[in-house]
């Protein structure tokens, strides 16, 4: 029943001679014209399909290209001084992307280590083994190593810090010798202002932090000079101004202008930027609790107590200064709290063997 | 199709008067617009006198023209760009006898599976192996879709006369 009424239901479906004619006259014109019109839908078909495969090779041409200059783009820089000095380029993830020696014995611990691609820790462990290797690390422990991170960011500079720390303090262990560990925090405006005198901003700081000490000290004259001879002489200055000082509050005066907070007009004054902002940073907001930050502290403190230095590399086992050891002098100090992270450096890095 | 320059002519004229009712039908089944069913009607026809390789007999031709019409008519419905929905209800069939209208009407609200089966078996007068071919389907499934289309036609169309379709 239902299928007779269905066939005769369809049967009453037809195509209307109108849409016969129009049908006619489209295909006669397509099957008449040139080969190329008459297939015009696969060429265009295919075409389409030539463009989407164009624009998805270019996506990912452009993703790919992006991610390379993501990662080969240094997002943040590592200064490292012995006197070799090096600075290393690391990307956004970590990764050593690039290296440049500041002088001739950063060009030899440069030379034939491969250091590209590596994380912070194991390159600068290369490079201070290499360093080490070489005779640049003293015997006797006097040797100081600077590891100043060049990054606007502050938890990113903590970080490189630390693990910088990390990585010369295993390869200074594992070539059995002793050396002091500094930490500095610089922005990367610095970077700029240190490169114009060729020098690394982590030496460049400390020499800034001398020039706070004794006015009539030059950059040339210490741009080639090994860091632990300007922590030496940053010592004796602080040494000479308390002995020459009658009054301890005026000591605890003198060593907070010198690292950079107040610096009103004598030493202070040659303080620059960057030291006021390094000791801004790790004074004001990180007391010596943070070893991350009191590592800071030691560092861009440089020119602070030495008496008190000397407590912290002693309480490293290998005779480095680890920053843990500065917070505990710190808390032991007068109030100050630049003092007392001024301490960290100096130990005159006497450290066991 | 054999064709050649001078005869595009008959050759258009022959394959539009041999399938273009069924073209039509199949069309039906599927679009709401006359417009649409036009684009669709080129498109096969189109297809069918370029198709280089021989067909076997006209069964081979009637049932590859049948695949390509459902397929085109698929597309047209996957297209983006031509997604333009049509209620049934407001669909002009013409045909005056009620009866079939409503049993035509019926038909088209079936779900698009159902409706292929029923067309080409009911009004094709394929049988199910066939139809699985044609629809590059499992006899088991036709056979299934099949039973459910009547199951659910016998139950809509239980109102008219005396209910008794099938």
């Amino acid at each position: 029943m239902m299928e007779t009424i269905f066939r005769a239901a369809m049967n009453h479906i037809r195509a209307k001679e109108d849409l016969k004619r129009n049908t006619k006259a489209y295909l006669i014109a397509s099957l008449n014209a040139s080969p190329a019109a008459t297939k015009s839908r696969s060429a265009r078909s295919v075409r389409q399909r030539v463009v989407i495969a164009a624009c998805t090779v270019f996506f990912v041409c452009a993703m790919s290209a992006a991610t390379v200059a993501y990662y080969k783009t240094p997002a943040s820089y590592l200064s490292l001084d012995i006197n070799p000095s090096v600075e290393l380029g690391v990307n956004g993830l970590g990764r050593i992307v690039s290296a440049t020696a500041y002088n001739s014995d950063g060009t030899t611990i440069l030379n034939g280590q491969n250091i590209m691609d590596a994380d912070v820790k194991s390159a600068v462990h290369t490079l201070v083994k290499s360093a080490a290797q070489k005779g640049f690390v003293a015997q006797d422990g006097s040797t100081v190593i600077s590891v100043t991170s060049e990054t606007d960011d502050a938890s990113t500079a903590i970080e490189l810090e630390n693990a910088a720390a990390q990585g010369a303090e295993t390869a200074i262990q594992s070539e059995r010798k002793t050396a002091t560990i500094s930490k500095d925090h610089v922005p990367l405006e610095k970077r700029d202002e240190a490169k114009k005198l060729a020098l690394t901003p982590g030496k460049l700081s400390l020499i800034q932090k001398l020039q706070a000490l004794d006015p009539s000290v030059t950059v040339s004259e210490y741009k080639d000079a090994k860091v632990k001879d300007i922590m030496k002489r940053i010592n004796e200055l602080k040494k000479l101004a308390k002995a020459n000082s009658s009054a301890p509050e005026d000591d605890n005066t003198a060593i907070d202008e010198a690292d950079g907070q107040d610096a009103p007009s004598s030493s202070g004054t040659a303080v620059d930027k960057n030291t006021q902002d390094t000791a801004n940073e790790t004074d004001d907001e990180d007391s010596p609790v943070s070893s991350g930050e009191s590592g800071k502290d030691s560092v861009s403190d440089s020119s602070g107590d030495p008496e008190k230095v000397d407590s912290q590399p002693a309480s490293s086992k290998n005779g480095i200064t680890s920053s843990q050891t500065q917070s505990s002098s710190g808390s032991t100090e007068t109030g100050s709290r630049s003092s007392s992270s001024s301490s960290a450096i100096n130990n005159d890095s006497k450290l066991p063997q | 199709m054999e064709k050649t320059s001078s005869g595009t002519n008959d050759v258009v004229t022959e394959a539009l008067d041999k399938y273009s009712d069924m073209v039509r039908r199949i069309c039906f089944m599927y679009l709401k617009n006359e417009a649409d069913v036009e684009d669709i009607f080129q498109n096969v026809f189109l297809k069918l006198l370029q198709y280089q390789k021989p067909f076997e007999n006209d069964t081979h031709e009637k049932a590859w023209l049948c695949r390509v019409t459902i397929n085109e008519c698929k597309d047209f419905h996957k297209s983006f760009f031509r997604k333009n929905t049509c209620s049934i209800d407001n669909l002009e069939i013409p045909i005056e006898d009620k009866s079939e209208e409503g049993v035509l009407r019926e038909v088209l609200s079936l779900p698009q599976k159902y409706r292929n089966v029923i067309y080409l078996f009911y009004f094709e007068d394929y049988s199910v192996p066939e139809i699985a071919t044609i629809l590059g389907r499992n006899q088991n499934t036709i056979h299934t879709h099949l039973r459910r289309a009547k199951a659910i036609l016998k139950n809509k169309l239980r109102g008219f006369d005396d209910g008794n379709y099938f």
